[in-house]
C-alpha cells in the first residue's frame, strides 16, 4: 500500500484533517483560557484551573504529531510549506507574548489588590506559563487549518 | 507589497501540461502551482527562473509587475493569418 505524500498543502487541502486539528486545536485553547481565567480570577481553585490548563497543554502537544508540524515527511517540504509554516509560527509567537504581558499583568494587578500570599503568585506564574506553551503549540495548527479550501481542478 | 502577475496556466495549457507535471519538473507540490496560477502566492526567483526555464522562455514573459494583455486582444492585434 503507498504511504500518502506529506506537504504543508497537503494538510491545509485534507479537509477532514484540517476540520479535525482545527476542533481539536480550539479545544485545547478553551481549556487552557478557562483554566487560566479561574486561576487568577478564583485563586482558591487554583488547583481547578491548573488541571484544565494542563488538559489543554496534553491535547496540544499532540496536535504536531498528526497536524502541520509532524517530522515524518516521506519528500522535503517546498518553499510555499515552508512560508505558510512560518507564517503560522509567527502568529504563535504573537499570541504567546500577547498573552504572556497581558496574563502578567492582570496577575500583578489581582495579586497586589488581593495580597496573594508568595506561594499563590507562584502558582499562578506556573499556571500561566503552562498557559504560554497551549498557545504556542496550539496557534500555528489553528492557522492552518483554517486557511480557506484549495480547488484541485487542473 | 507588489503584486506579481503571471502566465503559468496560459503557458501550461498550451503545452499540454498537467499541474503536476509542471510540479514535478520544477521541485514543489502541484497544490502551490495551484497557488501561483491563482496569484495567492508569489514565487522566490528560483521558483520563477525554474518555471520560464520549463517552458523555455525568458522569464519577463511569465512574470510581470503589469497585468498580461488578454490573449483575445494579443491576437485580435496580430490579425488572421498568424
Amino acid at each position: 500500500m503507498m504511504q500518502p505524500e506529506f506537504s504543508m498543502t497537503g494538510f491545509v487541502q485534507s479537509k477532514a484533517t484540517r476540520t479535525l486539528s482545527r476542533w481539536l486545536a480550539i479545544v485545547a485553547l478553551l481549556a487552557g483560557t478557562v483554566g487560566i481565567v479561574v486561576a487568577i480570577g478564583w485563586p482558591e481553585r487554583l488547583a481547578a484551573g491548573y488541571a484544565l490548563v494542563a488538559g489543554g497543554l496534553a491535547l496540544s502537544i499532540c496536535l504536531p504529531l498528526a497536524g502541520p508540524f509532524r517530522l515524518s515527511s516521506p519528500r522535503p517540504v517546498d518553499e510555499f510549506d515552508r512560508m505558510i509554516q512560518m507564517r503560522a509560527w509567527l502568529a504563535a509567537c504573537a499570541a504567546t507574548c500577547f498573552a504572556a504581558i497581558f496574563g502578567m499583568m492582570v496577575m500583578l494587578a489581582l495579586g497586589m489588590m488581593g495580597h496573594w500570599p508568595s506561594m499563590t503568585i507562584l502558582f499562578a506564574l506556573g499556571t500561566l506559563l503552562t498557559y504560554l506553551m497551549v498557545v504556542l503549540a496550539a496557534v500555528p495548527t489553528l492557522v492552518l487549518a483554517g486557511r480557506a479550501d484549495v480547488d484541485d481542478e487542473d | 507589497m507588489s503584486v506579481i502577475h503571471n502566465r503559468i496556466a496560459l503557458f501550461r495549457a498550451e503545452r499540454g501540461m498537467s499541474r503536476r507535471e509542471l510540479a514535478d519538473a520544477v521541485g514543489v507540490n502541484p497544490q502551490t502551482i495551484g497557488y501561483l496560477e491563482r496569484g495567492d502566492y508569489s514565487p522566490s526567483l528560483e521558483l520563477g527562473m525554474k518555471i520560464a526555464q520549463v517552458f523555455d522562455i525568458p522569464v519577463e514573459l511569465v512574470f510581470s509587475f503589469h497585468r498580461f494583455e488578454p490573449v483575445s486582444r494579443t491576437m485580435m492585434r496580430a490579425g488572421p493569418g498568424e
